[in-house]
Formats: structure tokens, sequence, C-alpha cells
């Protein structure tokens, strides 16, 4: 190649990349792609006859001016900055347990022997959505809140992104996040920037045609319901009170969260053998479990042989008909278009949510939203 | 040649990388070659076209690397790009679009295909 042919092409190239505005791993890859491209085009018109001269200017004229290409490079890592759009029906996030961190009970070494399988509360991820969050972005040092959320909607295709929201848990828009990531996973990076949120988390919602950017707890406050659950056997006076259970839960369920707990987002009754939890949706494996454990461990104390735990999951059964009673008796019918539903383990209503999550009371959570009162055993007034 | 919209050129590539996994000027040759000529795609749309896929997830990518006429010792990288199985989905509803508006231009277009233009 003629030293005149080569500077050119490294002029077009530098300039090209001098043209962007991406990090610096992913400038060089798109001057290595651009160069090959480049190469290649020049041996096919030398093959056609072409001199070198005219090969190199012919291929470089198809690429058109440096800085336009750069430029739309650009842009495709800018793209729906403005096209955010309200989009209704939000799913709950089946995978955000898994960007929340919190995940499962598993053993780790070193403490004693499990006595129960560990337990994962994570529904499977939906292969779109494990796609995204497999998705690499850039972010170098002045990267923002909003820098890190364009590319996510980007790569999800454009969806919403309600900034009030992240406002209200500290992450507005212009906010430095002071991360770099060159090709770092969606998943992992959020799941870092997550540890700096105490009770709440930054969470993809899949919609129709992409995803929702939304926080942990605005998700929770949609998916309130109410659910019954089962103690039969499981409280008494001597072995394990009523508050034992409800400490267990307020301490391993998403402590911080319950009013007793100087928490707003769920809170627990028992009254006789069952107890009521008003809580997201996503409690309800959890607590479930937990009450199949104190089943399991009293069943094995009386010599049993660990006898079938009722109901899905454990100790939920959604005994509807009580909680109906109650409701009927105080004239207090869920206003949102929920209906009981036997076994279903809560309120399912008639909206969208597939997986039967609902606010009770409907009207975006607000009406569902544990009131202040603290609800001990007994207090009864669902 | 024609050139073809947005929707209809990512329809071509999808289509194009549906056949075998293929780099950016590989891409293009393949068009105008499938086409005999008819569309053509130059680099400066495909490769954001390109980028814009990979983004959302329609194409994985991966590098090789290959001798280079310009430089000594280790080659440069090649970029290669295959269609995912969200891209297939994609390419999928592509082709159903497609064949929708064509099916429904025919209605129109059918009653006159044989008619003599009117002076």
């Amino acid at each position: 190649m003629k030293p005149g042919e080569a500077t050119r092409t490294d002029a077009w190239l530098d300039e090209f990349e001098r043209g962007m505005r991406a990090p610096a791993k992913r400038r060089r890859e798109l001057r290595d792609e651009m160069e090959t491209h480049v190469e290649d085009r020049v041996r096919d018109l030398l093959v056609a006859g072409q001199t070198e001269e005219t090969a190199h200017e012919r291929a470089l004229d198809e690429l058109g001016p440096p800085r336009a290409l750069a430029e739309s490079l650009d842009r495709v890592h800018r793209a729906h900055k403005r096209s955010m759009m309200m989009h209704a029906g939000v799913f709950v996030m089946a995978g955000a347990a898994l960007l929340t961190g919190v995940v499962s009970l598993n053993q780790t070494p070193g403490t004693p022997k499990a006595i129960a399988p560990a337990m994962t509360i994570d529904a499977p991820l939906d292969d779109d959505l494990e796609a995204l969050l497999a998705t690499t972005v850039y972010l170098d040092t002045d990267s923002t809140w909003e820098n890190l959320f364009e590319q996510i909607l980007d790569a999800a295709g454009g969806s919403i992104i309600d900034w009030d929201d992240f406002d209200r848990i500290g992450a507005s828009a212009e906010e430095a996040l002071f991360v770099s990531a060159d090709d770092a996973p969606i998943g992992v990076v959020l799941a870092m920037l997550n540890r700096r949120f105490d009770n709440d988390a930054v969470v993809l919602a899949p919609v129709s045609g992409g995803v929702e950017i939304t926080s942990q707890s605005a998700i929770d406050a949609r998916t309130v319901r109410l659910t019954a659950y089962d103690l039969s056997g499981i409280v008494d006076d001597d072995r394990v009170t009523s508050d034992d259970v409800i400490e267990l839960i307020t301490s391993f369920v998403a402590p911080g969260t319950w009013v007793d707990c100087g928490g707003e987002m769920a809170r627990l009754s028992i009254v006789g053998d069952r107890m009521f939890v008003e809580a997201p949706a996503r409690y309800d494996d959890r607590i479930a479990w937990i009450i199949s454990q104190l089943e399991e461990g009293r069943t094995t104390a009386a010599g049993g042989a660990g006898r079938a735990v009722p109901g899905q999951g454990g100790g939920a059964v959604g005994e509807i008909p009580l909680v109906e009673a109650f409701l009927n008796g105080r004239n207090s019918e869920p206003t949102g278009g929920g209906r009981p539903v036997p076994g279903a383990g809560g309120w399912q209503s008639n909206a969208s949510d597939p997986r039967g999550a609902s606010s009770l009371g409907g009207g975006g959570g607000g009406a569902g939203r544990p009131s202040s009162t603290n609800r001990r055993p007994g207090a009864g007034d669902f | 040649m024609s050139r073809p919209q947005r929707d209809d050129l990512e329809l071509v590539v999808l289509a194009v990388l549906a056949d075998s996994a293929q780099y950016g000027y590989a891409i293009t040759k393949a068009v105008d070659a499938r086409s005999d000529g008819r569309i053509r795609v130059g680099p400066s749309v495909l490769y954001p076209l390109l980028a814009r896929l990979e983004k959302s997830g329609y194409v994985t990518a991966r590098w090789d690397e290959v001798s280079s006429d310009r430089t000594e010792g280790p080659g440069r990288r090649r970029k290669w790009y295959a269609l995912s199985s969200k891209g297939e989905r994609r390419l999928a509803q592509h082709i159903e679009a497609h064949r929708a508006r064509v099916s429904m231009l025919e209605t129109f277009i059918a009653p006159h295909a044989d008619a003599e233009p009117t002076p």
C-alpha cells in the first residue's frame, strides 16, 4: 500500500474516532470495524481493476464524512431520550428480586446445615428481560442516572420512566453515578447501584413494547394485596406465640417496610388461627416459606413424619371466605373491582396484571396502602 | 436500485443474518447479491443500523482476528453479527407485517393489473 493511501485512511479513522463521545473502548472498537471495512472494500475494488488510489478514495467516500458517521453511531446510544412515553398496565417485575438482592436463603459455608431446601423467590425471567439485563452499557465518570436509563430504554426499544419516582428515592436525572463501565451488563450495573439504597431499588418492569424503569417501592405500592394464612397447628401459647410469628416475618421479610416497625408498606394481624397480611405480592412466597418451616418444625417435634404442607408454597391458603366475612361485616368491599378468588391466596383484580397481583382498593395503591394504624392480633379492623 | 425504508432495511439485514453470521462488509455484499443489485446498503446506513440492532438485542456480536494488509504483527479484529432468538422473532414480525401490507395493497391493485392505461 502506498504511504499516501494509508495516511488518508488513518486521517479518516482518526477524525471518526475523535468525533464520537462514546467511551474509549467503544470508540476503538468502532474504529477497528471501520478500518476492516475499508480494507475489505479496497481489496474488492483492486480485484475489480481499480487503482489503489481510486479504490481508497471510493471506499472512504462510501463511508461518508467521518464526523457524520460518528454522530450517527453516537445517536444510537442517545436514542429515545425524549421519546419516553407514559405506559399503563405495568406487570410485577419477575426479576425484581434479582436486582434488589432479596433472592434466597441459601446455606453458606460454615453455617449449620439447613433443614429446609434453599428457597428461591424469583420467578423465571422472561427471555426478553433476561436479554435486556445481559445487554451491556457504557458509562464514564460523568455519566448520570439519565445517561444510564437512556441506554436501558434504548436497548429495550423504548418505554417509560417516572422521574418523580426517582427523585423521591434519591436518583435524580442529573445526578452523577461516579461509575465507569465498559461493556458492563445492565443487570450487574443495577445490582451494584442498588446497594446504595436502604429499602429500595431500581427495577425494570416489562411492559407492552418495552420496559418500565421504576423503583421497587413503586412496584410494591401497586401490588399490595390482602392474603390470609392458615396458622392452625402452628401457633400455641406454649411453643410458638402469635408475637413470635409476627417477629419472624417482620424480621426476615422486607424488614423496615412493616407498619409496626416504622415502615409504611405492609402490615399483618393474627386473629385466632388466621394471619392476615396486607403487603406487596412479592412478600407472599417468603412468608409462606417461613410458615411452612414452623409447621414442619412442629411436626418433627411431635414425632410426625413431615406431613404435607397444605396450600400453595407452604402455609398460604388464602382462606378468602373468612376474609370476605370480615369485609362484608364491615361494609368495606374492595373498591378497585377486585373480588375474592378462592384459593388464590389473595385478591385478584380484573385488571391487566397477569400474576394476579393488584392493589387492594385500586387507585394506584392509594386506597390499598396500609394506614398507620397499629394492627395487633385481635384488632380485626380490615 | 431502490432505497428501502428503515423497517424494510431492518428486515433485509435480519434476513441476511438469518442465513448465517456475517460481518458488516459481507452484509452489504450479500444484500447486493440477493437483490441483484436492486438494493444497496451503504456503510453509513448499515453500521448505525447494526449498532441499533445490537443494542436492542436482535443481533449478537463477536470479534474475530483477521490478517491485515496495513499492519504487521497481529491483525485487526473483525466484528461478526448473528441473529439472536429475539431477532428471529423480530424478523418473523417484519415478515408478517410485510405480507399483510402487500396483501392489503393487492386488493386494490388486482382489478387493474391487466387494464390498459386510459389515455
